[in-house]
């Protein structure tokens, strides 16, 4: 046996004193708030570039059967409206980028990609919208002029536009 | 409050982004798209889709590269190219094709990509230009008016 003998009062008060010591002493918790401020601002940052990346949208086109033959129609129900598209060398340029563009059947021949527009707009009024309308380029024409061409097409309410052959 | 399960979807939704943009990043080459007068395009719908990029080459004379999807060719290599599609298409009968040209390109230069986009299988191409300024694919052009998702053609 020890010689240390303790009463019940002085055991009770040192538990007691223990128990208090315990409430006190600090817990470790970890402060999230930093992160979560990085994390939110990482989230806010990529939603935002998502959303802008590109800026771009799309023409859409029909590409003929390969049995049709080459970027032919397929039996069309009239004769299809045709637009040249030349480039500067194989005629006299007069587009501002060494284009020159010719409506099968007009007089008045469009100098730019916006007349183009205007005169298939003033054609689609007296034409079926549903009749093909093929974009002939002719020689080195620029993507930019023809795709232009194409959406001067879609812009007077034609719905069936094409590409037609190359010519040299 | 217990924070875990909001810390959790916010890492998930930055993992999602973080992947997205990667992709996007990848298949869409920098390159100048045709600048249209009044553009008529439209945003293309969420769907399987197969990016075909023809990016100029530094040396103009050049032949342009072709990117299908993440595989980046020479324009001059029509098998692999033919290939490429194939294998793209073939996956998916629903994927969509869509053509990122450079708007310098001769149409001399893209058109065989067209003709290899048909050869493929494939019956409607998406033509990439860009968006008028402050217009998120123009919903009021007569393309995106009917709601048929075919542009300018039937």
């Amino acid at each position: 046996m020890s010689g240390h003998t303790y009463d019940q009062a002085t055991l009770a008060k040192r538990f007691a004193s223990r128990r208090a010591a315990k409430r006190k002493s600090p817990v470790m918790r970890l402060n999230l708030t930093a992160m979560i401020d990085v994390i939110f601002l990482l989230l806010v940052y990529f939603v935002v570039t998502a959303n802008f990346a590109t800026g771009e949208g799309v023409l859409t086109t029909n590409l003929p059967s390969k049995s049709a033959g080459d970027f032919a129609i397929d039996a069309p129900p009239v004769m299809p409206l045709r637009v040249y598209l030349y480039a500067g060398d194989n005629a006299q340029a007069s587009g501002d980028d060494g284009y020159k563009i010719r409506v099968v059947g007009q007089t008045d021949q469009p100098q730019t990609i916006s007349q183009l527009a205007t005169t298939l707009e003033q054609l689609s009024k007296h034409m079926n919208t549903a009749d093909p309308v093929i974009i002939q380029p002719v020689g080195q024409v620029k993507w930019e002029h023809v795709l232009g061409a194409f959406n001067a097409a879609v812009k007077a309410k034609f719905q069936n536009v094409q590409f037609g052959e190359q010519t040299q | 409050m217990n924070m875990t399960p909001l810390i959790d979807v916010t890492f998930q939704l930055i993992i999602f982004f973080m992947l997205v943009s990667n992709i996007i990043g990848q298949e869409a080459v920098p390159m100048k798209v045709p600048q249209l007068t009044d553009p008529q395009t439209r945003q293309l719908g969420e769907s399987d889709r197969v990016v075909v990029n023809v990016i100029p080459n530094d040396d103009a004379a050049s032949t342009p590269w072709v990117q299908v999807g993440l595989t980046r060719l020479r324009s001059t290599d029509r098998a692999a190219i033919n290939e490429a599609l194939t294998e793209a298409v073939s996956n998916n009968a629903n994927v969509q094709v869509v053509l990122r040209a450079d708007g310098s390109l001769n149409y001399q230069q893209v058109r065989p990509i067209i003709t290899a986009i048909r050869d493929a299988g494939v019956s409607i191409v998406h033509l990439v230009a860009q968006d008028a300024p402050g217009s998120p694919g123009n919903p009021e052009s007569p393309a995106n008016a009917d709601g048929s998702g075919e542009g300018g053609t039937p």
